[in-house]
C-alpha cells in the first residue's frame, strides 16, 4: 500500500518546488516475538523477543514486552542498557526521535539493539500498515509521535493475544509523560512511569540508583535547549565599563582545567588584577585571548582556583551537560578565606580574538554524518564543530579549522576547515602546526620584501666608509654550524699598558631601511625563531646568511664598540663607530678553549684570545659579586641523523668558559650602548628590562627547599644568588640545579621598552642599572632600532620620525615581546616534538624523574635527562588510585610515604 | 554562419577509410594526437593544443556568498564558451546542444568527482566563499574539444594560486599577492577524459577523433578517469559518460 504526500514548498531563493514524498506501508512486518504464529514467514531470522520474558515486578507478575517512549530512551539509557532489562521493543519512530535528538545516545542504543543477549527487537511501525498513523490537522509533530507510540504499543498487546498463550503476555509502555500516560491507559494499554516500574522489579534494587532523576511529567521536549546566557550588546557593556560596574580584559583559559579561566584586568601602568572565572556558564562562551567584559560576583560566591587537571572529553555527552555537571562539582574544594580569589562571569564579548586553530578531527559516531567535533593542539580553545564531508579523508591529519561563531544554544563553537596540513606525527606537517599554534610568522618572504635587498654582487662602496678595522686582528667565536654569525671580537695591547676591546657586530641597519616593506616584514616578524632542525630566519637568507654574516676573510660591515681596559677590566674610555671588517678567524667555542689551553700556540689570535679571556673572568666575578643570578633549566640538545633529521641521541646542554668569554663582552658592550643612547635620547631609547619578582612568586622555591629543611631568602637578588649557592643536600647533588630550575619559573618575563614610557630600568637577573640588546641584529628586530638609535647618537646615520616617537616605540616593544615569548614557546615545543620522534624509536625506558608540582589529582614531574616535563595522573578510568591527601600548604605531601617531593621516583614513559 | 554540408562523397570516402583502418592525419586507431601543454604568465592559465584543436583555460576567483545548502563550502564554477573563432560554425552567445552537453560533461568530470576540495575554500561560513570560475575558450576547432577542455581545465586550476587570506577575531583579511605569496587549490586527484568514436553501428572505434571524424560519427564516449585508485564517491577509479550510443553494444578493448 502507498500513502503519497505532495506539498508545496518555498525556497529561500524564492522559488517555488513541489515535493512529493511516497511512503509505503506493507503488511508483512513481523512482530518479532517468539510466541507469535500469525506473522512468520519462510526462512524467519531467529525470534527476538523470547516467550517467557520474566522479569519479577511487583506491579506487572506475568511475562511482559517493554515499549520504552522516546524521553525514557533518552534519559534511561543506562537503565537500558543494564543486563537485567531484556525484551524491549524499540520503535522505529522513538529510534529516530533519539538519533535527531543525540547522536551519542543513539550510537548506544543501536549498540544495545545489536546486542543479540538483550533482546531488543526494532519495529518498524511507521511502514506497517496497521501502526502507521498520519499527522492530524493542528497536530504537533511531537503528539503525531506519541500517538505512534501508543498506536503501536496497542497493536502490539492486541496483536499477541491472538497468539496461542499470548493472553497473560503483556505489553507494556513506558512513559514519564502524565497525558501520554493516561491517554494510554484511556486506549487499553498499560503504561507506568520509568521510575514506578524500576521500582517494582523485585531483586534488583542496585538499578534504582542508576535511575536518573528527572523530575518531571511536564518534561517537554526542546530541541534547542539554551546553554549558555545572553551576551550584552556593546553600548551596555561599554556603558557598564564606564560606571565601574563591568571590567574589561583579556579572557586566559587555563591550560589544565577547561571549566576554569582568568581575566586579565590592565590597571593603571603595569600591574592589573586576575579574575577568576569558573564553570562553563561562567565562561559563557569566551575562547583563550577574547577581549572580554567581565561582572564581579558577590562575595560569598568567591571562589579558589582549583587544582584539579580537567581535559574536556567531549562527545560523550554531544548536547548534554551531565558530565560538565560531575566536573562542575569536583571544581569545589572548601577552601579558608584569605585563598578566596574574586570571582566573576563574562557578561560579553569585546572583541573576538579568534585565528585559524591546528588540531585533529574527532570524527562522529554516526558513520554518515556531516558534523563532526575538531580537538584543537591548544588545550585551552575548546573543541568545535565543524561541517565538512570529506571526514574519512581527514582523519589522522593535522588540519586547520577557524571558528565562525557560538551560538547560545550549542555546548561547541561552531567553524569550518580551512585546510589540511599533513597526516600526523610527520616532521614537516608538526613543525608546520607548531609555528602555526605560536603565531610564528613563517611564510617565504613575499616579492614586495625581497625587492629591497641588495643587488648581487655586492661590495662596499670605498669611499663612503672611514673607519677600517681590517688591519685588525678579529676573531668570531661561535656554536659550531652556525651560519648568521653577527659578532666578532677583537682585543690588543695598546702598549700603554692598557688593552684594546673591540666588539663587531654586523651592521644590519645598513642593509634594512627604516619604513620600506623588509623593515616592516622584520619588525612584525620580530625574531629568528630556532627550532631542532629549522631556523624561521627574520630578515632573507641573503642578509642573514651572507651579507651580514660576519664571515671570516671578507670584509664586512660592522658596528663596532670599542673600549680601552686597564688590566683589571676597568673601562678607560669608550667609543663606538661604524667599521669595515675582515675577520681572521672563525673559531667554535670549542676550537677557542682548545687554543686558549694550548700553551704552544703564540699567534696574534691565540695571544688576543687569552687577554679576552683574563678579561672575561674578572667582568664574571664582578658581576657575580653584585648579585647576577644564575639560575638553570632543563635545556638539551639532539643529535640529529644527517640523512633522516631523526633524532639520534640527546643530551643537556653544556656550557664552555668560552660560551661565557663571548657572553661578558657581548654583556658589556650591550651595558655601555644602553647607557650611551639613554644619555642621548632619555625619551624614545629602547632598553630591556627585567623587573624583580613580586615575593610571592618565591612561594614555590621556599616550599620546594623547606621541604629538605633548607631556606631560600629572597629579599635581594644577591641573597636569592646567595643562598641558592648554599643550598646543597648531601647526596642529591641534583636538587641544586632543580631548585635553579624551579628559581627560573619564579622569574618575570625580560622585556623591552621605551624610556620615555617608564621609570624603572632595573635588570634583575644581571644585576645591571640599565640593559639593552645590541649583538644580535640578524635575529632580534630590537637590535636593529638599537642600533639605528646608536648611529644617530654618533652622528653615521640620520634619524626619522617613528624612531623618536615613543608611543610606536612601545606598540613596537608589546610586538617585540609577544613574538619573543612566542618564539620561545616554539623552541620548546619544536624541542619535546623531537624527543617523542627520539622515544617512538625507543619504546618503553625507565628513567629517573623528579616531581615538580603535586596538584590535585596529578603531578608534574621532570625527567632532567630529557629535559622532558609531563603530568601523570594519579588515576584514569579503569584503576583507581590510592587514597589520596592533599594539603594546600604543603603542596606535595601525599601517598603513602608522606614525604615524596623531590624524591626521585620511577616513572614509566610511554 | 552555417555549417557546410559534407557531402556524401565525401562521408563515404571517410568511413572506406575508417574500415581500412585509415585515418586522414596517418594515424593507427588507437593513436592520440600530440598534446602540448603551455602556461601563461598569469597563474591560472593554460593552452592545451590536440593537434590543431586548442583550448584556453583561465581561472578567476572572487569571494561570493555561499549556497544556503552548503554553508561552509567554495562554489567551483565551469563556463566553456565556443566562439566563432574556433570555427565559423559556432555563433556565439547561442545555447547550442554542443554547447550545452560540454558544459554538462566538464562539471561531471571536474565538479561531481570532487577533485577540487570546496571546503577549503570557505573564508567565513555562510557569508563569504571563494568562488573558482574556470572560463575555458576554444581557440580553434579540430575535433575533441571535451578532451582538450578537461585537460585544459585540470592544469589551469593545478596551477592556479588564490590570495592568501588571514583571520584574526571577526576581521578577515585578503592579502595581495606580493604581500604574501598566494595559495594552490587543494587538488585530490586529476581527471581526464578520452574520448572515443563509433562507426558504422558500433563496429568500427577510434580513439581522439578529428573534426571530419567527428561528422560522421554514430557515437561517442567519453571516459574521464584519474591516475590513481582514490577512494572518492565510493567508486574505483573511472566513471563512465556514455552518449548518444547505438542500440548495439559497443566493445572498449
Amino acid at each position: 500500500m502507498l500513502k503519497s504526500k505532495t506539498f508545496l514548498k518555498k525556497t529561500r531563493s524564492g522559488r517555488v518546488l513541489k515535493v512529493v514524498r511516497e511512503h509505503y506501508l506493507r503488511d508483512d512486518i513481523w512482530c518479532g516475538s517468539e510466541l507469535c504464529v500469525e506473522c512468520r514467514q519462510e526462512s524467519p531470522p531467529p525470534p527476538v523477543l523470547q516467550r517467557d520474558a520474566c522479569r519479577e515486578s511487583s506491579l506487572c507478575a506475568s511475562r511482559h514486552y517493554i515499549i520504552p517512549d522516546t524521553n525514557v530512551v533518552l534519559h534511561q539509557i543506562d537503565i537500558l542498557e543494564d543486563p537485567l532489562i531484556n525484551n524491549v521493543i524499540i520503535l522505529q519512530t522513538v529510534l529516530q526521535e533519539v538519533r535527531h535528538r543525540s547522536a551519542p545516545i543513539y550510537k548506544r542504543i543501536k549498540d544495545v539493539i545489536h546486542n543479540a543477549s538483550k533482546h531488543f527487537y526494532t519495529f518498524t511501525n511507521e511502514h506497517h500498515r496497521e501502526t502507521f498513523i498520519e499527522r492530524e490537522q493542528g497536530e504537533s509533530a511531537n503528539d503525531r509521535n506519541d500517538r505512534a507510540i501508543r498506536t503501536a504499543a496497542r497493536w502490539y498487546s492486541e496483536h499477541l493475544k491472538k497468539a496461542p498463550d499470548g493472553e497473560e503476555l503483556q505489553v507494556i509502555l513506558l512513559t514519564d509523560d502524565k497525558g501520554n500516560r493516561e491517554k494510554a491507559e484511556g486506549c487499553g494499554v498499560i503504561a507506568y512511569k520509568c521510575e514506578e516500574y524500576i521500582k517494582s522489579l523485585i531483586g534488583s534494587p542496585e538499578l534504582m540508583d542508576r535511575l536518573a532523576l528527572c523530575t518531571d511529567d511536564a518534561n517537554e521536549i526542546t530541541s534547542s535547549k539554551i546553554l549558555f546566557p545572553e551576551h550584552l550588546p556593546l553600548s551596555r557593556i561599554q556603558a557598564g565599563i564606564k560606571s565601574g560596574t563591568f571590567l574589561q580584559g583579556v579572557f586566559r583559559a587555563s591550560r589544565d582545567n577547561y571549566l576554569e579561566a582568568t581575566v586579565f584586568v590592565q590597571g593603571d601602568g603595569d600591574d592589573g588584577t586576575e579574575i577568576l572565572i569558573q564553570g562553563l556558564q561562567n565562561l559563557n562562551r569566551a575562547v583563550h585571548q577574547d577581549l572580554v567584559a567581565v561582572e564581579l560576583l558577590p562575595r560569598n560566591l568567591w571562589v579558589t582556583p582549583s587544582s584539579v587537571v580537567l581535559v574536556d572529553e567531549g562527545p560523550k555527552g554531544d548536547e548534554d551537560g551531565d558530565g560538565d555537571e560531575e566536573e562542575q562539582k569536583m571544581l569545589k574544594c572548601d577552601a579558608s578565606e584569605s585563598m578566596l580569589k574574586p570571582t566573576g562571569k563574562i557578561v560579553g564579548i569585546i572583541k573576538r580574538n579568534w585565528r585559524p586553530f591546528c588540531g585533529m578531527l574527532s570524527r562522529s559516531e554516526i558513520k554518515e554524518a556531516t558534523r563532526h567535533l575538531f580537538t584543537p593542539a591548544d588545550r585551552r580553545i575548546p573543541r568545535i564543530r565543524i561541517e565538512t564531508r570529506q571526514a574519512s579523508a581527514l582523519m589522522g591529519q593535522r588540519i586547520m579549522v577557524a571558528i565562525d561563531g557560538w551560538p547560545k544554544s550549542s555546548r561547541y563553537p561552531n567553524g569550518h576547515f580551512v585546510r589540511s596540513l599533513g597526516s600526523a606525527g610527520d616532521k614537516e606537517t608538526e613543525t608546520e602546526v607548531l609555528l602555526l599554534e605560536h603565531d610564528v610568522p613563517h611564510q617565504p618572504f613575499s616579492q614586495a620584501v625581497l625587492s629591497f635587498l641588495p643587488k648581487m654582487p655586492w661590495a662596499i662602496a670605498e669611499e663612503k666608509h672611514d673607519h677600517f678595522l681590517r688591519h685588525i686582528c678579529i676573531e668570531l667565536v661561535d656554536p659550531p654550524g652556525c651560519t648568521d654569525i653577527d659578532d666578532a671580537l677583537h682585543c690588543r695591547d695598546l702598549g700603554n699598558g692598557n688593552l684594546e676591546v673591540g666588539v663587531h657586530i654586523a651592521d644590519v641597519s645598513h642593509f634594512i631601511r627604516p619604513g620600506n616593506t623588509l623593515d616592516q616584514e622584520a619588525a612584525s616578524r620580530g625574531t629568528t625563531v630556532y627550532l631542532c632542525e629549522k631556523r624561521i630566519d627574520m630578515v632573507p637568507e641573503l642578509l642573514s646568511s651572507n651579507l651580514c654574516s660576519l664571515r671570516c676573510n671578507v670584509d664586512r660591515l660592522a658596528f663596532s664598540c670599542i673600549w680601552e681596559m686597564n688590566h683589571n677590566a676597568e673601562i678607560i674610555s669608550t667609543r663606538f663607530t661604524k667599521s669595515v671588517i675582515n675577520s681572521k678567524a672563525s673559531l667554535t667555542y670549542a676550537e677557542a678553549q682548545l687554543r686558549i689551553d694550548d700553551t704552544n700556540m703564540n699567534d696574534d689570535v691565540t695571544r688576543s684570545l687569552r687577554g679576552l679571556n683574563a678579561l672575561a673572568k674578572i667582568l664574571k666575578k664582578r658581576r657575580i659579586d653584585k648579585g647576577a643570578l644564575t639560575l638553570s633549566s632543563p635545556e638539551v640538545r639532539f643529535h640529529m641523523d644527517s640523512e633522516t633529521h631523526d633524532p639520534i641521541d640527546l643530551q643537556a646542554k653544556e656550557l664552555k668558559e668560552t660560551n661565557s668569554l663571548v657572553e661578558e663582552f657581548m654583556l658589556l658592550a650591550n651595558i655601555s650602548v644602553a647607557q650611551k643612547i639613554y644619555d642621548e635620547f632619555s625619551e624614545c631609547a629602547l632598553l630591556r628590562k627585567h623587573p624583580a619578582p613580586p615575593p610571592s612568586n618565591y612561594d614555590i622555591l621556599s616550599k620546594a627547599a623547606k621541604a629538605k629543611g633548607l631556606v631560600i631568602r629572597t629579599d635581594s637578588a644577591k641573597a636569592l644568588a646567595d643562598s641558592l649557592d648554599m643550598a646543597q643536600v648531601e647526596g642529591f647533588s641534583y636538587f641544586n640545579t632543580l631548585l635553579r630550575i624551579l628559581g627560573t619559573r619564579c622569574m618575570m618575563q625580560a622585556v623591552y621598552f621605551c624610556s620615555g614610557m617608564d621609570s624603572d630600568f632595573h635588570h634583575y637577573g644581571l644585576a645591571s642599572p640599565i640593559y639593552t640588546h645590541f649583538t644580535s641584529p640578524i635575529r632580534r628586530y630590537a637590535d636593529i632600532i638599537v642600533h639605528r638609535l646608536l648611529a644617530v647618537a654618533i652622528g653615521a646615520d640620520c634619524t626619522y620620525s617613528d624612531l623618536m616617537d615613543k608611543h610606536k616605540q612601545a606598540a613596537l616593544c608589546n610586538n617585540l615581546n609577544y613574538r619573543h615569548k612566542m618564539a620561545q614557546y616554539a623552541q620548546r615545543a619544536s624541542v619535546a616534538f623531537h624527543t617523542q620522534l627520539f622515544f617512538k624509536s625507543r619504546g618503553i625506558q625507565n628513567e629517573d624523574g623528579y616531581i615538580l608540582f603535586v596538584r590535585k589529582n596529578a603531578i608534574i614531574v621532570l625527567i632532567p635527562k630529557f629535559g622532558l616535563e609531563g603530568t601523570v595522573f594519579f588515576e584514569n578510568k579503569e584503576k583507581r588510585g590510592p587514597r589520596l591527601l592533599f594539603d594546600e600548604e604543603i603542596p606535595g605531601v601525599s601517598m603513602s610515604p608522606p614525604e615524596m617531593e623531590p624524591e626521585a621516583k620511577r616513572v614509566k614513559l610511554i | 554562419m552555417k555549417e557546410t554540408p559534407l557531402s556524401n562523397c565525401e562521408r563515404q570516402f571517410l568511413l572506406k577509410a575508417i574500415e581500412e583502418k585509415k585515418r586522414l592525419d596517418g594515424r593507427q586507431t588507437y593513436d592520440y594526437r600530440n598534446i602540448k601543454i603551455t602556461f601563461g604568465t598569469d597563474y591560472g592559465c593554460c593552452i592545451v593544443d590536440i593537434g590543431k584543436t586548442r583550448v584556453l583555460a583561465q581561472v578567476s576567483c572572487e569571494l561570493v556568498a555561499p549556497k544556503d545548502s552548503r554553508p561552509t563550502e567554495g562554489i567551483l564554477f565551469f563556463n566553456l564558451e565556443l566562439s566563432s573563432m574556433a570555427s565559423p560554425a559556432f555563433e556565439s552567445n547561442r545555447q547550442s546542444e554542443l554547447l550545452v552537453k560540454l558544459n554538462r560533461l566538464l562539471e561531471r568530470c571536474l565538479r561531481n568527482s570532487k577533485c577540487i576540495d570546496t571546503e577549503s575554500l570557505c573564508v567565513v561560513a555562510g557569508e563569504k566563499v571563494w568562488q573558482i570560475r574556470v572560463d575555458i575558450h576554444v581557440l580553434n576547432h579540430d575535433g575533441n574539444i571535451m578532451d582538450a577542455a578537461s585537460i585544459a581545465a585540470i592544469t589551469a586550476l593545478s596551477h592556479f594560486r588564490r590570495p592568501d587570506v588571514g583571520i584574526q577575531g571577526e576581521e578577515v583579511t585578503v592579502y595581495a599577492l606580493e604581500e604574501r605569496d598566494p595559495i594552490p587549490l587543494s587538488v585530490y586527484h586529476m581527471p581526464i577524459c578520452v574520448s572515443f568514436s563509433f562507426f558504422q553501428q558500433g563496429t568500427y572505434l577510434l580513439v581522439d577523433p578529428c573534426e571530419r571524424e567527428e561528422r560522421v560519427m554514430d557515437g561517442l564516449l567519453v571516459i574521464a578517469m584519474n591516475n590513481v585508485k582514490i577512494t572518492w564517491n565510493n567508486q574505483s577509479g573511472a566513471f563512465l559518460n556514455v552518449q548518444k550510443t547505438q542500440s548495439n553494444a559497443f566493445h572498449v578493448r
